[in-house]
C-alpha cells in the first residue's frame, strides 16, 4: 500500500513537472515573441509591417556589410532598408522577400546581393523565430528541417533558440540599420593561410537558381525593379576558394542577358575596405553608396529611367 | 551513440523497461552487456569485437592469477596483462606518434628516413576501458579484490555504457559488488539521476557547445585575430572543455543512478581550486586518482624527499599527458602541469600564507591565479602545435592591441561571456556559501532550478554539436 502511494505521489510528481516545463514554455514563448514583435530588428520590422521603404535590400552576411542603409537613396527613393542576414540561402531571401511584399507597402525597388546562389554556411534555421508570423518564411523552414519540427512542435519556445532572438533584443528600442563590420581593417593581408586551411569552392545550388529566378519574376509580378548585386571579395578570396569568380559566370549564363547585375566582385582592391576576403566594413560600404545611389536613382521608380542610364 | 542525441532516447526508451523487468541481477547484466555494445558498436561495430577480445583476455588473465600457485607466477601474469593492455593502447593510439617521433628523432642527427604513417582508427574511449581493466588486474594481483568468475558480469563492468566511452573510470571494488544484486526501480534514484542528466547537458549542450564554435573560429585564424580575441578564445576554452567534460560525466553518472548503480563523483568545480594539487583533486578525480594509486605512489609517492617527490610528480604528469593523446603538446601540457605542482611543493608555502592572510579576498587571488596558469596549459593542449601554440601565448601578452571593436563574432562572444559568468556566479555560490545544502535539502527549489534549467536547454541549447571532446582519449 505504501509503495503504491509512493507510486502515485512520484508519478504525480513526475506529471506536474511534465505539465510545468509546457506551461512555462508556452510562458516564455508568448513573452519572447512579444518582445520581439516590439523590436527595431530588421526582421521585426519586416513582419510587423513596419517596413515601409522605397528599396529595400536582401542577401546574406555579405549584404549585411556591403548595404550601409543610413547612406543609401537616390533620386526620389530616400528610404532605404537593409533585410540582409548572415548564413541566408537564395531560398530564405526568397521566403523573406515573399513574406515582406505580402506585410508592407509595395517597395520601389528590391536590391539582392546573389551570393545566397552557393550554400556554404547554411544558416537558415536562425529565422526560426519569425517562422510563425510569414507563411512563406514558415514553409521555407517547415521544408527543410526534419526533426526541428517535432521539437518545435512540443516546445513552442525552441524557435527562439537562435542569434537572431538576441539580436532583436539587442535593438529593443533602437534601429539596427547602421549594423556594419567597423574599424576591422583585413589583418595580415599579405599572409597566405595556413596549409592546412582546407580550401573551398563556391558550388552554385540549383535549387537557389530557380530560388533566383522566382525571386525576378515575383518581382516582375509586382511592379518592382530588382537590382542584382554582386559585392567584392578581397584579391586574397582566391587563396582560401578555388575559383571564385566561376558562380559568377554561372549565374550571369543562366539569367541571360536580359538582367542586368551589378557585378561589384573585383570593384576594390585595398585591404582598408575589407574585413575579411569576402566580406567589407565600413569604409568599403561608404565606398560603394555612391555606386548604389546612382543605380537607385536610375531606376522607374525612383524617377529615373534605366534608358537615360545606360 | 551521445548521450545528446536523439537516437539516445530511443535507446533507453527500448533499454530502461527491458532493464527493469529483469529478474535477477544477472539477467540485467546480460541486458546491460548486450545493449553497452550495442551503445559502443554504434559508432563502429568492428570495434565492438576489439572490447570483446580485451574483455575476454583480462577476465582470463584475472582468473589466472587468482588460480597461480607462485609469487612468480603471479607477477609474470601481471606483467603479462600490463604489457597486453598497453599494447592495444599502443596500436591503437600511439603507434603514429611513436613512428614520427623516432622519424624526427634520426633527423635530427641528419638520417633522413622515409616518412611512414599506419593507417589506424582510433577506437573511441579506448583509454577509459583500457584503464579500467589493467586496475581490475592490479587489484587482484595485490588481493584487494577477488577475481571475478562471472564473465557477463565482468563483462558488464568493463562495458558499461554510461561510463564506457568517456569515464569516469570506476574501479572494480566499488562497481563490481554492485553489479551482484538485482537494482530495483527507485523514484529517488530515477529524480535524482534525471537532475544529475539535467544538470550535464546544460553543461554540455549550453556551456560546452555555444563555446566551441568561437573557439574553433578564433583558433583556427588565430594569426588574423586581434589579441583581446585569442584571449576570449582561451578563457571560452577553458569551459568548453570543463563544460563538455563534466557534463558528459554528470550524465554518466545520471543514467547509472536512474539503473541503481553509483559512479564516483569526476569533477567538483575544479576552477574554484586555490592550489594545483587542490585542482587534480577537482579535476577528472577519477583518472588523477587512478594515476595517484597506480603510478605515483608505486613510484615511491612523497617519499624520497623534495627530489624524489618532485620527480615522481613529472612522470607521473607527463604520463598523464600522454594518456590524454598521442601527440608532444599533451606531454608538454603534462609537464607544465607537473612544474605548477613542484613549484607549488617548494616554493609555494609563502604565496599560501599571503594569501591566507587575506582571508576571502586571498582565496580569490589564489583561484585566479590557478585559472590563469591552467588556462596557458589549455593552449597547448587544444591547439597541440607548439609553435602555434607559443605564438598565441605571446600575441595575448600585447595587452597595448586589445581591442573589442576587432573581436569578430560579437553576438556569440556575448552570448558565451553571459554563459560563463553565470556559471562562475553559480560555482562560487556553491563553493563558498551554505545555499547548495539549503538548495539539495529544498525539494521545490530542486524543481524549480529543474524547470529553469530544462527551459534554458530549450532556448540556449546548441544541439548539434560535435562529439564530447574526451571521447577521443
Amino acid at each position: 500500500m505504501r509503495s503504491f502511494t509512493s507510486n502515485s505521489r512520484n508519478l504525480i510528481a513526475l506529471v506536474a513537472l511534465v505539465l510545468a516545463v509546457i506551461a512555462f514554455d508556452r510562458f516564455m514563448s508568448a513573452g519572447l515573441q512579444r518582445l520581439l514583435n516590439a523590436s527595431e530588428f530588421r526582421f521585426s520590422l519586416l513582419y510587423d509591417g513596419r517596413a515601409a521603404v522605397d528599396v529595400a535590400a536582401f542577401g546574406n552576411s555579405r549584404a549585411v556589410h556591403t548595404f550601409y542603409a543610413p547612406e543609401l537613396g537616390g533620386g526620389s527613393c530616400k528610404r532605404v532598408m537593409n533585410f540582409a542576414y548572415n548564413g541566408l540561402s537564395m531560398s530564405a531571401i526568397e521566403a523573406l522577400i515573399r513574406d515582406y511584399i505580402e506585410r508592407n507597402p509595395t517597395p520601389k525597388a528590391l536590391m539582392v546581393e546573389l551570393s545566397g546562389v552557393y550554400a556554404l554556411g547554411g544558416g537558415d534555421d536562425q529565422l526560426t523565430p519569425f517562422m510563425e508570423r510569414g507563411s512563406a518564411l514558415r514553409d521555407r523552414i517547415l521544408g527543410e528541417e526534419g526533426t526541428a519540427v517535432l521539437w518545435n512542435g512540443f516546445f513552442h519556445s525552441f524557435r527562439f533558440n537562435s542569434a537572431l532572438t538576441v539580436r532583436a533584443l539587442a535593438y529593443l528600442g533602437r534601429s539596427d540599420q547602421s549594423w556594419i563590420n567597423r574599424l576591422t581593417p583585413i589583418r595580415q593581408p599579405g599572409k597566405a593561410p595556413p596549409e592546412d586551411v582546407q580550401r573551398r569552392r563556391y558550388e552554385v545550388d540549383d535549387a537557389s537558381l530557380a530560388a533566383l529566378e522566382r525571386i525576378i519574376a515575383l518581382s516582375k509580378e509586382n511592379g518592382i525593379e530588382l537590382i542584382p548585386v554582386i559585392a567584392p571579395y578581397h584579391p586574397t578570396v582566391t587563396r582560401q576558394i578555388d575559383s571564385p569568380y566561376d558562380w559568377i559566370d554561372v549565374v550571369k549564363a543562366r539569367l541571360g542577358e536580359e538582367i542586368d547585375i551589378l557585378d561589384l566582385s573585383r570593384a576594390l582592391p585595398g585591404d582598408a575596405e575589407f574585413q575579411d576576403y569576402q566580406h567589407l566594413n565600413i569604409i568599403g560600404a561608404r565606398a560603394l553608396a555612391v555606386t548604389f545611389n546612382g543605380r537607385i536613382a536610375q531606376s522607374p521608380g525612383c524617377g529615373g529611367s534605366m534608358l537615360e542610364g545606360s | 551513440m551521445l548521450f545528446n542525441s536523439e537516437v539516445f532516447i530511443v535507446f533507453c526508451a527500448i533499454f530502461f523497461p527491458i532493464y527493469f523487468l529483469c529478474r535477477s541481477g544477472y539477467q540485467q547484466n546480460s541486458v546491460t552487456f548486450v545493449a553497452s555494445l550495442v551503445f559502443y558498436g554504434w559508432w563502429s561495430w568492428k570495434f565492438v569485437f576489439l572490447i570483446l577480445a580485451s574483455i575476454t583476455f583480462n577476465y582470463l588473465i584475472g582468473l589466472r592469477i587468482r588460480d597461480a600457485v607462485s609469487q612468480a607466477l603471479r607477477k609474470s601474469l601481471l606483467f603479462l596483462a600490463i604489457f597486453a593492455n598497453l599494447l592495444i593502447l599502443g596500436v591503437f593510439k600511439y603507434a603514429n606518434f611513436f613512428i614520427s617521433s623516432v622519424i624526427a628523432a634520426f633527423a635530427t642527427i641528419g638520417v633522413d628516413l622515409p616518412e611512414s604513417h599506419l593507417n589506424i582508427i582510433l577506437p573511441v574511449g579506448i583509454s577509459f576501458f583500457t584503464f579500467q581493466a589493467m586496475s581490475y588486474i592490479i587489484d587482484i594481483y595485490q588481493k584487494r579484490i577477488p577475481a571475478e568468475p562471472d564473465y557477463v558480469k565482468f563483462g558488464t563492468y568493463i562495458a558499461l555504457f554510461p561510463q564506457l566511452v568517456a569515464g569516469p573510470i570506476v574501479r572494480s571494488s566499488f562497481l563490481l559488488p554492485q553489479l551482484e544484486p538485482r537494482r530495483r526501480f527507485r523514484w529517488a534514484n530515477f529524480w535524482l539521476g534525471l537532475e544529475m542528466f539535467i544538470i550535464g547537458a546544460v553543461l554540455k549542450i549550453i556551456v560546452a557547445n555555444r563555446l566551441a564554435p568561437v573557439v574553433d573560429q578564433f583558433y583556427g585564424q588565430y594569426d588574423q585575430q586581434n589579441p583581446l580575441a585569442l584571449l576570449i578564445a582561451t578563457l571560452f576554452f577553458a569551459f568548453q572543455i570543463y563544460g563538455d567534460f563534466a557534463g558528459y560525466s554528470l550524465m554518466a553518472i545520471g543514467v547509472g543512478r536512474v539503473m541503481g548503480l553509483s559512479f564516483p563523483a569526476n569533477f567538483r568545480r575544479p576552477y574554484m581550486a586555490v592550489g594545483f594539487s587542490d585542482f587534480w583533486r577537482r579535476w577528472h578525480i577519477s583518472l588523477s586518482s587512478w594515476l595517484r594509486d597506480y603510478l605515483y605512489i608505486p613510484l615511491g609517492g612523497n617519499r624520497g624527499g623534495t627530489w624524489g617527490r618532485s620527480r615522481n610528480l613529472m612522470i607521473t604528469m607527463l604520463l598523464g599527458g600522454l594518456w590524454h593523446g598521442a601527440s608532444w603538446a599533451f606531454v608538454f601540457w603534462g609537464f607544465l602541469h607537473g612544474l605548477y605542482q613542484v613549484v607549488q611543493a617548494s616554493v609555494g608555502e609563502p604565496f599560501k600564507n599571503a594569501m591566507t592572510a587575506l582571508r576571502y579576498p586571498g582565496k580569490l587571488i589564489s583561484r585566479l591565479f590557478v585559472f590563469v596558469t591552467v588556462c596557458i596549459a589549455w593552449i597547448y593542449f587544444r591547439v597541440t602545435d607548439f609553435g602555434e601554440a607559443t605564438a598565441i601565448l605571446v600575441a595575448m601578452g600585447d595587452v597595448a592591441a586589445y581591442s573589442w571593436a576587432e573581436v569578430p563574432n560579437k553576438v556569440d562572444v556575448t552570448i558565451g561571456l553571459g554563459i560563463i559568468a553565470a556559471l562562475v556566479v553559480v560555482e562560487l555560490v556553491c563553493e563558498d556559501t551554505p545555499w547548495l545544502k539549503i538548495y539539495r535539502e529544498t525539494r521545490w527549489l530542486r524543481l524549480g532550478g529543474g524547470l529553469i534549467l530544462i527551459q534554458l536547454l530549450v532556448l540556449l541549447g546548441i544541439f548539434s554539436g560535435d562529439a564530447f571532446i574526451y571521447f577521443q582519449f
